[in-house]
């Protein structure tokens, strides 16, 4: 069966907006020992993105998704089952990613389980 | 000192436009030079969605067909404003509405009215029918970044009752005076009742779907239920409050990184959704009549 890919953008929003919990290699690594999946981080950080305290500046009117200021958690599954139970425990964690393009890079199958599981529980609504 | 009087109501005399006229009287008489404006007066066309004004830093296509910009711009000249619409169906009268879909304007025009106090007056028919009467007028002042200092409810229905009450009309000269007050002194400090919200002391507060969290629907700041005493607490978190999703800060990483990067998205989705969109075009004539009817 083809692998199966998850991508979760997290943009740096503000205390309300942002996830509830900060997110850890250890949170990720024991989701991906507990669902049989790979999960990476990876952060990106704009190239003009300022932060002064409390206030952050970026240009981003232009930019590609991929070179926005993000936490990108990608997840690898090869069943659908494994890949449901990881993105479900980090909507727990985290909440589902705001934006249309927040699972920008999932493969097409990857991405109907991560907006299925959005419809169950998305911690916004 | 100037302060602005709206009047989102189309009844020439109507109790909105005592109301605010009283409030307005009672600034005069606190020192502010006032003014008076009635939004039913204008065209504010819906907004079409194109987002030329967020993308593309363009004006709105309605600029010069409508009163939107020309309303707006003239609330900047003032420096404080009383905000009166009456309470129809459970909210105000539309043209609060039509006005607040416009104000993605603001995206590449940054409101020049933060930090300017600001109070909303609704008169109202029936006692029951005013659930949502704050939402429009709070969601359009927190969005242009004002601070509301107050909002009162006025039970008042025949054409101009509000002429021979002198309960609606010194509820009325009481927001004036705040207004006035507020921009003299720069005290914004909220002065009405105060709801369920720390931020726009609304009473309406949604349950999430977790049946666990709360959130004002307005705000988006989110706590926890309680009951003390018998009686319903919400606690939201203090650091939260400054937080609120009308504040300027989230608003900007609000439009920086959910808004803005959809450019992108846009762009690369649409050569695939122009091809699979064509079913729907051929598919009944939605516009059919249209121009007959206008």
């Amino acid at each position: 069966m083809e692998e199966l890919t998850a991508v979760l953008r997290y943009f740096p929003l503000d205390p309300v907006t942002n996830p509830p919990n900060p997110i850890l290699r250890d949170d990720l690594d024991r989701i991906a020992g507990e669902t049989g999946t790979t999960i990476t981080l990876a952060a990106v950080v704009g190239k003009s993105r300022t932060v002064e305290g409390e206030v952050i500046r970026e240009d981003t009117m232009n930019s590609a998704i991929e070179d926005v200021s993000q936490d990108v958690i990608t997840l690898t599954a090869k069943d659908e089952k494994a890949l449901t139970l990881a993105v479900r425990a980090l909507f727990k964690l985290y909440r589902a990613p705001r934006t249309v393009f927040g699972a920008w890079g999932s493969s097409p199958r990857g991405r109907e389980i991560v907006y299925r599981l959005c419809d169950e529980y998305d911690g916004w609504y | 000192m100037k302060i602005l009087g709206i009047v989102g109501s189309c009844r020439k005399l109507g109790n909105t436009e005592i109301l605010v006229k009283e409030a307005l009287m009672a600034a005069q008489e606190q020192g502010a030079e006032v003014d008076i404006v009635r939004w039913t007066n204008y065209d504010i066309f819906p907004c079409e969605g194109d987002a030329v004004c967020m993308f593309l830093d363009k004006d709105c296509k309605h600029k010069d067909r409508d009163g939107h910009d020309y309303l707006l711009n003239m609330m900047y000249e003032f420096d404080g404003v009383v905000l009166g619409a009456p309470c129809y169906i459970l909210e105000v009268e539309a043209v609060i509405k039509q006005f607040i879909d416009r104000l993605f304007i603001l995206s590449s025009r940054p409101s020049k009215m933060v930090g300017k106090p600001a109070a909303i007056i609704v008169p109202y028919a029936t006692r029951g029918w005013t659930s949502y009467a704050f939402l429009q007028p709070t969601i359009v002042l927190h969005f242009l970044g004002m601070h509301v200092i107050d909002k009162q409810l006025i039970h008042i229905q025949a054409m101009s009752e509000t002429a021979g009450d002198p309960l609606a009309r010194e509820k009325a000269r009481r927001i004036g005076k705040e207004v006035a007050d507020a921009v003299r002194t720069g005290d914004h400090s909220y002065k009405g009742d105060p709801g369920i919200c720390p931020v726009c002391h609304e009473r309406n507060i949604r349950i999430m779907s977790d049946n666990q969290t709360v959130e004002c629907g307005i705000c988006a700041i989110r706590g926890r239920l309680s009951i003390v005493d018998g009686k319903i607490r919400a606690e939201f978190p203090q650091e939260q409050l400054k937080w609120h999703r009308f504040a300027p800060e989230s608003l900007y990483r609000h439009s920086t990184y959910e808004i803005k990067p959809s450019k992108d998205y846009f762009i690369r989705k649409w050569p695939a959704l122009k091809q699979q969109r064509g079913i729907y075009k051929e598919f009944l004539d939605i516009d059919r009549g249209a121009k007959e009817a206008r």
